[in-house]
C-alpha cells in the first residue's frame, strides 16, 4: 500500500541532510508505529510524504497505492486516502468546526468526482455518526459500570 | 484668521467652485464652519494627520471623474427589512425613496429649510466643531458650510426596523456632500445602514448625539466603484450607560479616510468601532480614529481588520486619549492587516495617551502573511491551495466582522467578502 524506497530528505531553508534513505513498506490495514529519539526525522518523514513546505527531496520514491505522492499537491495526497494528524490541531479561529469539517469533506469529494454535500446533508451525517459514537461509547462502558456496581 | 499662506491657493480654488445652499436654520453653523475652513485651510501632504495619505484629490477643486461601476451583484442589506433613503450623485431621490414616517423616530431632510428644526439648529455643526481639537479636520467643516442634503434623525423610541442611507453613483463628475444628524434620545435606539459609493467623490460627515442609556448601532458597506474617493466623518458623543456600534466594511475604491471621532461623556458608556476592509491593486484605505474618554468606568474598542494585495496600500492611526478623572476606563485597540504579496503595505499609527492612573488599555497591531502551518493543515485535509486561502482569510476577518451586531446583518457583510474572495480567485 505506502511503499518508501531509499527517501532521501533536506531542509529547503539551510544545507541539512534529514533523512538519508528511508525505506518502508506499510500494507493495507497494517498498523505500524515508527519511534525514535527526538530529531531522527519522524515528523519529517510525515511531514514530507503529506506534503508541507520547506523540505527538499533529493533522492527516493514514496508511493501510496499506484500514486506517486512527492509529484502532487498536498491537498491531492489527501483526497489519494493520506491524512496526517497533528500532534496539536491547528485553532482557525472565526471558522466554525461545521464550516470546516464541511469544505474538507466536500473538497474531498470533488475530487473523487463526487457531487458536493449541502450544509443540511452535511449536518445530518454528522449527527448520524455522533449518535453512533455515543452508542458505542456507552455500549463499551457499560461491562465497566457494571463491575463498578459490583454485579 | 486666515489660512496658512501655502494652504490657501488650494483653498480658493476649493471654495470657487461651490456655493454655500440656502441654509435656513442651518445658517448660522454654515457660516461658522466656513470661518473655521478659512482659518485652517484645506489639509495637504504636509500635515502631520495626513502622513500617509495624500489629500490631493480630496480637496482638488473639481472631483477627479470615476467610471461608473457595473455592479452586476444584489444590492448590500436587499434582504434587509429597512427604511430606504436613497441619494443619486448626493441628490435625495423621492421616488426610490420609501415613506420617512417610522415609528419612534422623526425623519427630516437637511435640504428642506422651511421647517426650523431646533433640535438639529443645537446639533448640527456643533460636534463637528468639537472634534477639531486637538486636531484639525478641515473636509469636516468644509462638509459643514457646503452639505447640499442629508438626514436629520430625531429618535424618540426603539425603532423598529433600521434606516438605511442608499447612495448611488450615475455621474462619472459628481462630487456630492452630505451632512447627516443623528440625536438617540434617552432610552432609545436605532440602527443606520448606508451603502453604496455615492459619487464620484463623495463627502460625508454623520453627528451623532447618544443621549443616557440610548443605543446607536451603525454598520456601512463602502461602494465597490473602483475610481470612486471619498473622505467620511463620524462625530459622536455619548452620555451615561450609552451604547455607539460602527462597523464599516470597504472594498474597492482608489481613496477612502474614514474618520471617527468619538466622545465618551457619560459614565458607564460603551463605543466600538470597527472596520473590514479588503484591497486589491489601486486601492488606498485610511481608518484615522480618535476615541476620547471623559467619564468614568466607559469602554472603547477599535477593531480593524485590512486585507491587501497587488500593492494595495491600508492605513490606519487610532487614538485613546484618557483624560484626568476618567478613571477605570478599559480601551482596546488592535489594528491588523494581512499582506497576501510582498508588494502591498500597511501603515500603522496607534496611539495612548493618559493622563489617569487607573486604566486599562491595551493596544496591538500586527502585519502578516497567511500562517504556513494553518494553510498546510487545511490542504492536508483535502481542502485546495486558493481555497484554503479564502478559508484563512475569512478566518482573519472574522474578528472585525463579529462585531456587528445581529446575525442578519453579519451574514449581509460575510456574504460580501466571500463573493469578493471569489471573484479574486476567478
Amino acid at each position: 500500500m505506502l511503499n518508501i524506497k531509499d527517501l532521501h530528505v533536506k531542509l529547503e531553508e539551510e544545507d541539512k541532510q534529514i533523512l538519508k534513505g528511508v525505506n518502508l513498506s506499510v500494507e493495507a490495514g497494517k498498523v505500524h508505529a515508527i519511534m525514535g529519539p527526538n530529531g531522527s526525522g519522524k515528523s519529517t518523514l510525515s511531514y514530507v510524504l503529506s506534503g508541507r513546505d520547506g523540505y527538499e527531496v533529493t533522492g527516493g520514491t514514496a508511493h501510496l497505492g499506484d500514486v506517486d505522492l512527492l509529484d502532487i499537491d498536498p491537498e491531492e495526497r489527501a483526497a489519494a486516502g493520506l491524512f496526517l494528524a497533528f500532534q496539536y490541531p491547528v485553532e482557525i479561529p472565526g471558522v466554525g468546526n461545521m464550516t470546516f469539517l464541511r469544505t474538507a469533506v466536500n473538497a474531498q469529494r470533488k475530487a473523487r468526482g463526487e457531487e458536493e454535500m449541502s450544509a443540511a446533508e452535511f449536518l445530518k451525517v454528522v449527527r448520524a455518526k455522533a449518535k453512533d459514537a455515543e452508542d458505542r461509547r456507552r455500549h463499551a462502558q457499560a461491562p465497566r459500570q457494571r463491575r463498578l456496581l459490583g454485579r | 484668521m486666515a489660512a496658512p499662506a501655502e494652504k490657501r491657493t488650494s483653498l480658493d480654488e476649493r471654495l470657487d467652485v461651490i456655493a454655500m445652499p440656502e441654509g435656513g436654520w442651518s445658517q448660522t453653523a454654515r457660516v461658522d464652519a466656513l470661518a473655521r475652513v478659512r482659518a485652517s485651510g484645506l489639509p495637504d501632504r504636509r500635515d502631520e494627520y495626513w502622513k500617509y495619505t495624500r489629500p490631493d484629490t480630496l480637496v482638488q477643486a473639481v472631483a477627479p471623474s470615476a467610471a461608473v461601476f457595473d455592479v452586476e451583484e444584489a444590492p448590500v442589506f436587499g434582504t434587509v427589512d429597512r427604511l430606504k433613503i436613497v441619494f443619486v450623485d448626493g441628490v435625495y431621490d423621492a421616488d426610490a425613496s420609501d415613506d420617512l414616517t417610522l415609528e419612534g423616530v422623526r425623519i427630516e431632510r437637511l435640504a428642506d429649510t422651511s421647517a426650523d428644526i431646533h433640535w438639529a439648529r443645537d446639533l448640527y455643526g456643533t460636534l463637528e466643531k468639537n472634534g477639531q481639537t486637538p486636531v484639525l479636520r478641515p473636509l469636516a467643516s468644509l462638509n459643514t458650510a457646503f452639505a447640499t442634503d442629508g438626514v436629520l434623525l430625531h429618535v424618540t423610541g426603539a425603532v423598529s426596523k433600521p434606516i438605511a442611507l442608499i447612495y448611488l453613483h450615475e455621474s462619472e463628475t459628481s462630487d456630492a456632500i452630505l451632512h447627516h444628524v443623528v440625536k438617540v434620545d434617552a432610552g432609545a435606539s436605532v440602527t443606520v445602514l448606508e451603502n453604496g459609493p455615492a459619487a464620484a467623490r463623495f463627502n460625508n460627515v454623520m453627528e451623532v448625539d447618544v443621549a443616557d442609556g440610548a443605543k446607536f448601532h451603525h454598520v456601512r458597506a463602502q461602494g465597490r466603484d473602483h475610481e470612486r474617493r471619498a473622505v467620511t466623518h463620524i462625530f459622536a458623543r455619548l452620555g451615561s450607560e450609552s451604547t455607539f456600534k460602527s462597523f464599516t466594511l470597504t472594498a474597492n475604491g482608489v481613496m477612502t479616510r474614514n474618520e471617527c471621532i468619538i466622545e465618551l461623556t457619560g459614565d458607564d458608556s460603551h463605543a466600538t468601532v470597527a472596520g473590514a476592509c479588503v484591497g486589491d491593486g489601486e486601492f488606498h484605505h485610511d481608518d484615522t480614529i480618535f476615541v476620547t474618554h471623559d467619564a468614568v468606568n466607559c469602554e472603547s474598542r477599535q477593531v480593524f481588520k485590512k486585507v491587501l494585495r497587488n500593492g494595495a496600500t491600508g492605513v490606519f492611526q487610532g487614538k485613546i486619549l484618557v483624560k484626568a478623572g476618567a478613571q477605570k476606563t478599559d480601551g482596546y485597540q488592535i489594528s491588523q492587516s494581512l499582506l497576501l504579496d510582498g508588494d502591498s503595505q500597511f501603515l500603522a499609527k496607534p496611539e495612548l495617551e493618559i493622563y489617569a492612573d487607573d486604566v486599562a488599555c491595551s493596544h496591538g497591531s500586527t502585519s502578516g502573511a497567511i500562517d504556513d502551518t494553518a494553510l498546510f493543515y487545511l490542504r492536508s485535509r483535502g481542502v485546495p491551495q486558493a481555497e484554503a486561502t479564502d478559508l484563512l482569510t475569512l478566518s482573519f476577518l472574522a474578528e472585525a466582522v463579529e462585531e456587528i451586531e445581529g446575525e442578519e446583518l453579519r451574514d449581509e457583510i460575510n456574504a460580501r467578502l466571500v463573493s469578493w474572495l471569489e471573484r479574486r480567485r476567478g
